[in-house]
């Protein structure tokens, strides 16, 4: 990646078959296109315009869904530091969510807390602590943060989580984080 | 001096040194870290049972007292939790 030179990597933002065409072209494309960026009025438009033209047509590809699905792959590997890059993993909706009331997270909290097996369900209220009413260590502590992580669907960080030792605690916690108030 | 003496006497007698204390939250977070990188698995049966593998594994160490032997095994937990990595990532593609 540090191989690929600024200029490049910015021309890449602006068209990714420019990585293909090597270093020259790009150079200017680049270099019309910061100058684009930096001073738009003094920037010569059509200049930057057939340049463009003249690497897409030299390129000569039609724009199919696979072909720009490889080209937005090819640019994420670059800016993804592990490389590790899914195109398709479990899609989860976070734009529509259930409505959340404060009743609604303890009735789920607890529903998770009661179907831990290491919980005695008859002892388990909202106020009871975790290590000292119902027996749990450090380890289980952390299998059940990582349950309620995945119920409501976000991280919960270390530092939090070892705040959390009663299911009123984590209760507050999850209406914080989804600005719950009633 | 006597006066930390006295200080000192106040706190319960189970309460850890700062480093025990540091090694002890070492040890949750490579748990913590452990079941994270689980959730990338997508075999269910699997994850239960490397997850219960786990489990055994530091329970079996619970009791060592000794710093070293402490910080020895959470080097290897974190060793086996880079190949966990590299596994579920090879798994996965």
């Amino acid at each position: 990646m540090a191989l690929i030179p600024r200029s490049l990597r910015l021309a890449t933002l602006v068209m990714p078959s420019v990585l293909r065409a090597g270093v020259p072209r790009a150079c200017r494309v680049s270099c019309l296109h910061t100058l684009a960026v930096r001073e738009p009025s003094t920037c010569d438009r059509s200049l930057l315009q057939q340049v463009r033209r003249q690497c897409l047509r030299r390129h000569s590809q039609k724009q199919t869904r696979a072909g720009v699905s490889e080209r937005v792959m090819e640019i994420c590997k670059l800016y993804n530091p592990s490389g590790h890059v899914e195109t398709k993993g479990s899609i989860r909706n976070y734009s529509v969510k259930e409505p959340l009331t404060l009743d609604m997270i303890q009735q789920r909290v607890l529903l998770v807390l009661k179907l831990y097996d290491k919980i005695n369900p008859e002892k388990l209220t909202v106020e009871s602590h975790f290590m000292q009413d119902l027996g749990l260590d450090s380890l289980d502590h952390v299998e059940v943060i990582m349950a309620m992580e995945d119920e409501f669907g976000f991280e919960i960080p270390d530092g939090d989580a070892e705040k959390l030792l009663r299911p009123a605690d984590i209760i507050r916690y999850v209406a914080d984080k989804e600005d719950i108030y009633d | 001096m006597y006066l930390s003496g006295v200080i000192m006497s106040k706190l319960p007698a189970s309460t850890m040194s700062l480093k025990q204390f540091m090694l002890r939250t070492e040890a949750i977070k490579l748990y913590r870290n452990i079941l994270r990188q689980l959730q990338h698995l997508p075999d269910k049966s699997q994850r239960k049972e490397i997850r219960e593998w786990a489990r055994a594994d530091f329970e079996t160490h619970r009791h060592h007292e000794d710093e070293e032997v402490i910080k020895v095994l959470i080097m290897q937990g974190k060793k086996q939790l880079e190949e966990l990595e590299k596994t579920i990532r090879r798994a996965k593609s």
